[in-house]
């Protein structure tokens, strides 16, 4: 599934996902995400609020994701809550309909207060969680 | 070409307005953003929400109301503040996406948080709805509220 999602990138596509400050090759930086997301949450679901696609080929689209912690995700351990975060993506498609850029927004803040962590986390957890 | 032309003015439209809003900021002219504003016009700052004694305050409500008091506070707790417009990417409906590195040096309280004299630059994705008469009828915010409270010294999740 991941590797069908990842199909619809162009090989030499770059993704900043500012929140995580992770930037880099989309293929490497959209799997760590989409891997991540979906060990710690099984049963992850995506919802899509808005979309509109700009006259330069960027779709703009107001998602929101949903799912119950069943494992730890960049350092806050599972403690069963429920995670239901807006994200807004950014996906410009090239020429040949594939993705040539990917950014996407959202609130850690959020995200970190939803799963019940005491302390602000990042991709790299490593800080004590208290 | 007629249409074409068309639909290429409805987006710069749109965009203009929304890069007019963010002039505004820019200016601290708190008047100037809302009058780009529908009377009507939706505010939604997605991660926004302030946590008081009584009740929590959320980022939702009208351009004219909780809009215009979180402008006028921002530029308030942060004087210098100052707005760096990125990419603009707009269709033919009136929708417009706008990448703002928003920064500051905070001077005064803001909310409930005391001045540390922190600063912060922090990458803001704004969402414009734009009508027919080139006001702004909706309007989104995304940012990292994690980001921001890194910046200026806070690192307990309750932001204090």
């Amino acid at each position: 599934m991941i590797d069908s999602a990842l199909a619809l990138v162009d090989s030499n596509a770059s993704a900043d996902l500012t929140p995580l400050k992770l930037r880099g090759p989309a293929s490497e930086v959209m799997r760590r995400y989409v891997i991540d997301l979906a060990k710690a949450f099984p049963e992850l679901r995506l919802r899509i609020r808005s979309l509109f696609v700009g006259v330069d080929g960027t779709v703009v689209a107001e998602v929101t994701i949903e799912g119950t912690q069943a494992a730890e995700l960049w350092g806050i351990p599972s403690r069963g809550r429920v995670l239901e975060l807006d994200q807004v993506w950014l996906l410009h498609v090239d020429e040949n309909v594939k993705m040539d850029r990917v950014g996407a927004y959202w609130c850690q803040y959020q995200l970190c207060k939803m799963l019940g962590a005491r302390r602000l986390h990042r991709v790299s957890g490593g800080a004590s969680d208290g | 070409m007629a249409e074409q032309l068309a639909v290429r003015a409805i987006s710069e439209t749109a965009s203009a307005t929304a890069v007019a809003f963010i002039d505004a900021y820019q200016a601290h002219d708190v008047e100037r953003m809302v009058s780009l504003c529908s009377d009507d016009a939706g505010f939604h700052y997605v991660p926004y929400e302030i946590e008081g004694r009584q009740r929590v305050v959320r980022g939702s409500g009208k351009a004219h109301g909780i809009g215009k008091t979180f402008w006028a506070s921002m530029i308030d707790a942060f004087p210098d503040l100052s707005c760096d417009v990125g990419s603009v990417i707009s269709d033919e409906q009136g929708n417009v996406a706008m990448e703002v590195v928003v920064e500051g040096t905070q001077a005064r309280v803001f909310g409930p948080f005391g001045s540390l004299g922190g600063h912060f630059d922090l990458p803001h994705l704004f969402i414009f709805k734009v009508n027919d008469a080139g006001l702004i009828k909706d309007l989104s915010a995304y940012w990292d509220t994690a980001h921001w409270y890194e910046q200026l010294g806070r690192f307990e999740l309750d932001g204090r």
